[in-house]
C-alpha cells in the first residue's frame, strides 16, 4: 500500500469491480436489509422498466471503500458522499477511477478531499462521489485506518 | 391539501436502539468488498435505515404512496468511528413532497450514549409511481 502522502491532482489508480451477479444483490439485500424486489427479482425488474435487476445505489457507494483501502492505507475517512445518476444492471461491469481534489496541512496530517466516479463498462457515468478524510503519514493499523 | 406548506409532510424518528453486531459486519463486508477486519464498514449504517420502525414512519409520512423509491444521494459524515458490539441510538427526521418529483428526505443522526453525534446521514429519495418509471430514469 502506498504510505507517501497524496497530491493535488493525483489519480487514484482505477479499481474494477463486478459484473455483479443475482447471488451478489441477493446477498447485499439481505446484509443491508433492503429487501426491494427490483434489486433481486427479474420479473420485478421487468415490471419497473429494467431488463435486469437494479444493482443497488448503496453497493456501489459501498465500493468506495475498497477502491480507497487500494490507493492508500494510512486514510481515513470522515465524510463520504454519492450521487447515483442511473441504475447499473445485473451484469454490468464497472471501475471505480478518480482524483485527489484538494489538499490540505493539518499539523502531521494531510486533509484530502477526492472526487471519485463510477463508469459502466458501456462507458456511462453511472455514480460520482466526493470523499473527504486525513491522510497520516504516521503508520496506522488497518483498524485506525478509517 | 392545499398550499405550498400543506405539499410537504415531516416526520420525527427515534430513538431508535441500533448496533452494528459482527456476525451482521461480516456480512455487510462480504457483501460490498470491504475489509471486515478494519472495523464496521463506512456505509454499514444504512442498514439501521432499513429497520421496522423507520420503514414504518415513512410508510405513514407518504400516506402509503404506491411506488418505487429512486435513491438519488446518500451522504454519511462521521465524528467518530462506529464500533462493533456497542449501542447506539438513532434519530431521524424525513421529509416528504406530496407532490412532482415527490422527494423523501431523512436526515438521520447516530449519537454515543452520552448524548454526543457521532454520524450523520442524509438520504434523498424520489418516489417514482411504477407508470412513470421508465420516463423517469436519467
Amino acid at each position: 500500500v502506498n504510505a507517501i502522502a497524496p497530491k493535488a491532482g493525483e489519480s487514484l489508480p482505477q479499481f474494477p469491480a463486478g459484473p455483479f451477479e443475482s447471488a451478489r444483490t441477493r446477498r447485499y439485500s439481505h446484509a443491508s436489509l433492503d429487501d426491494n424486489p427490483v434489486h433481486t427479482d427479474e420479473n420485478a425488474a421487468r415490471a419497473a422498466g429494467f431488463t435486469a435487476p437494479v444493482v443497488h445505489g448503496m453497493l456501489l457507494m459501498g465500493l468506495f471503500e475498497p477502491a480507497l483501502a487500494a490507493w492508500r492505507g494510512n486514510f481515513r475517512v470522515d465524510r463520504l458522499q454519492a450521487t447515483f445518476l442511473r441504475p447499473v444492471l445485473v451484469g454490468q461491469g464497472l471501475t471505480v477511477d478518480g482524483r485527489v481534489a484538494k489538499i490540505m496541512r493539518e499539523g502531521d496530517d494531510t486533509r484530502v478531499v477526492l472526487r471519485l466516479l463510477l463508469h459502466t463498462d458501456a462507458g456511462e457515468l453511472a455514480c460520482i462521489g466526493e470523499v473527504a478524510g486525513k491522510f497520516s503519514e504516521r503508520p496506522t493499523t488497518a483498524a485506525s485506518a478509517r | 391539501m392545499s398550499g405550498r406548506e400543506a405539499a410537504v409532510s415531516t416526520i420525527r424518528i427515534g430513538p431508535v436502539p441500533v448496533r452494528a453486531e459482527a456476525a451482521d459486519i461480516a456480512a455487510f463486508a462480504a457483501a460490498t468488498g470491504a475489509d471486515a477486519k478494519a472495523g464496521v464498514p463506512l456505509t454499514f449504517p444504512i442498514r439501521w435505515f432499513a429497520r421496522t420502525e423507520i420503514r414504518d414512519a415513512v410508510r405513514r409520512l407518504t400516506g402509503n404512496a404506491e411506488g418505487y423509491l429512486v435513491h438519488e444521494s446518500q451522504t454519511f459524515a462521521y465524528s467518530g468511528r462506529i464500533s462493533p458490539n456497542r449501542d447506539y441510538s438513532l434519530f431521524a427526521e424525513a421529509r416528504y413532497e406530496h407532490s412532482p418529483p415527490h422527494r423523501l428526505t431523512i436526515h438521520g443522526t447516530i449519537t454515543n450514549d452520552d448524548g454526543s453525534t457521532i454520524l450523520t446521514a442524509d438520504t434523498i429519495l424520489r418516489v417514482v409511481s411504477p407508470e412513470t418509471m421508465e420516463s423517469s430514469l436519467p
